[in-house]
């Protein structure tokens, strides 16, 4: 293993500063080789053929199901769910509370979320007439567990909350979140999208029901990702997406059928084979370097960005943990995620000329507009590292980013 | 060559000159910047905004008594503001036969184009069928 993280990660290979890291990774070039195998030797469908080449392909699938079980401290391999993404997982998931959900029942979900983990959410609380309960942050985007708590009650069937806000960066305390939820018999699911790569997860300490997050967030390919869900709760669970691979026994008519054992009833329709392959050895390359290394050296770079961003005549950075609810109260951790406004410029003209220079960032509403309402901003810039990202990278950009908002407001430039 | 073609042309040579995709850019914020056309606040309005685009842009297309198309455009952004000005100088004042005969080719000619969002370009040809739409009736 060389010194040289980047060299691990062939996209890096181009002019091209790259800071849109919470949208999606850099794939590791580990991944991309054993997708490049899988195709060429290994990739049959499973769970369906008896010959050969199909066993040895369902090994490797169940082999990676077995290192994610692993990596994410859960106690069962059928606990975990290969999906095609986060958005495919709470879609499903949600889905496979369609049966269960009264009119007396809410869910709780909270302003900081993904409109991946807000909509399918409204959705079943519309279709079940089962009450939304939405948990406010403050002014500065930031979110404290005594907002989601104060929405618990013993009618809350779920609560669906993020890890990490894909806005602010913040990592989102739910300790306490959890234990209340848990109190009034509450299922939690933990959107880990941003966390993944920016924190060891650890289903078991961190006690919720269910946590997603996607391959392509976490250094792996697009097309897959993992559903985790405790095994007692999976297998009372209804099923959600339906098709072929995950009925046991299907009956003519409207005659009720039955479904697989876990985590088979979750996994209708051909899975991601070669998605998952490539998920599998980028958790193996996670592992063979110093992840903790790493993230101490991205915890840094963040600092040294969020140094020189708040030196910036009318910046607007959301979430600056000094503000707020949070001020004085609790030191927030937060991943080097930021997202700002500068006022009288618009994100899309940044964005764009950034791009000509070469830098790659987020303009919008981030996917995150209830978020954004409540902070009144309508669009927003979004700069996010990972361990990849250098001192010198953060340099180029901080002085790009200052010649181009002079030029933005008519100022002479050189 | 017709005023549309010679006023094309003019814009298309100008890009042309600008190689660099950010000298495009910085074209059409200079040509924002130094615009004194603004839309007043009550008519950056709904009727007047172009949907399914998430920057704001207002654009209000009149035809005058003498048949000659009056454009008016503003936008949150300098870049679009600027593109949408040089899309105005190439069509205002002209008449119904005029824009008849006329073919925008501009954003073949513009490196910004290629970084225009779908949505972005699709707001651009929206704006050009208006303007055919308004001159003809």
């Amino acid at each position: 293993m060389n010194n040289n993280i980047r060299s691990y990660f062939p996209i890096l290979n181009q002019d091209l500063i790259y800071f849109d890291n919470s949208a999606t990774a850099a794939t590791c070039s580990a991944a991309l080789k054993a997708m490049d195998h899988y195709y060429k030797t290994d990739c049959f469908n499973i769970h369906r053929g008896v010959y050969r080449q199909a066993q040895k392909s369902e090994k490797e699938f169940e082999d990676v199901r077995e290192k994610v079980r692993k990596y994410i401290g859960a106690t069962y391999a059928e606990e975990i769910i290969f999906t095609f993404g986060t958005t495919d997982a709470i879609n499903n998931l949600s889905s496979c509370f369609l049966l269960d959900m009264k009119e007396s029942d809410n869910i709780v979900i909270t302003e900081i979320e993904h409109s991946s983990n807000y909509l399918p959410w409204k959705k079943l609380s519309m279709v079940t007439k089962c009450e939304l309960r939405i948990a406010q942050c403050d002014e500065n985007g930031l979110l404290s567990e005594e907002a989601v708590i104060q929405c618990i009650d013993k009618n809350t069937k779920i609560v669906a909350i993020s890890g990490m806000s894909n806005v602010t960066g913040v990592f989102q305390p739910i300790n306490e979140v959890i234990k209340m939820a848990h109190e009034n018999k509450s299922y939690v699911i933990v959107d880990a999208s941003q966390l993944c790569s920016h924190t060891k997860i650890n289903v078991k300490e961190m006690d919720c029901d269910f946590l997603c997050f996607s391959s392509h967030k976490f250094f792996g390919p697009t097309g897959s990702g993992i559903l985790y869900g405790k095994r007692e709760i999976l297998n009372k669970l209804n099923v959600g997406k339906v098709g072929g691979g995950m009925v046991d026994i299907l009956n003519n008519g409207m005659e009720k059928d039955s479904f697989d054992a876990i985590p088979y009833k979750f996994e209708a329709g051909t899975p991601p084979l070669a998605e998952v392959i490539g998920l599998g050895a980028t958790i193996d390359f996670i592992n063979s370097i110093d992840f903790d290394f790493y993230l101490k050296k991205e915890k840094e770079m963040g600092q040294l960005l969020e140094n020189k961003l708040v030196q910036i005549p009318k910046l607007n950075l959301i979430g600056n943990t000094s503000l707020g609810s949070y001020k004085g109260k609790v030191n927030l951790k937060k991943a080097p995620i930021f997202s700002f406004s500068i006022e009288g410029i618009t994100s899309y003209d940044l964005g764009l000329l950034l791009s000509t220079k070469k830098i790659a960032v987020r303009t919008g509403n981030l996917c995150a507009q209830p978020l954004l309402k409540r902070i009144k901003e309508s669009d927003l810039l979004r700069v996010s590292l990972s361990i990849y990202n250098t001192e010198e990278e953060i340099g180029v950009f901080v002085e790009t980013l200052n010649y181009l908002l002079s030029r933005l407001k008519g100022e002479k430039c050189e | 060559m017709n005023r549309f073609d010679q006023r094309q042309k003019y814009c298309i040579d100008t890009f042309a000159k600008l190689d660099d995709e950010y000298d495009q850019f910085d074209y059409l914020i200079s040509i924002s910047l130094t615009s004194e056309i603004k839309l007043d606040k009550t008519l950056r309005n709904e009727k007047n905004l172009i949907k399914n685009c998430k920057s704001n842009l207002w654009i209000i297309i009149k035809k005058e008594m003498d048949g000659t198309i009056n454009i008016r455009v503003d936008s949150d952004s300098l870049i679009l503001k600027g593109l949408l000005l040089v899309i105005k100088n190439i069509y205002q004042g002209l008449n119904k036969e005029e824009i008849k005969k006329s073919s925008f080719k501009l954003m073949e000619y513009v490196k910004v184009g290629d970084l225009l969002s779908n949505k972005r370009k699709d707001s651009i040809e929206e704006i050009i069928s208006k303007i055919n739409e308004i001159s003809k009736s």
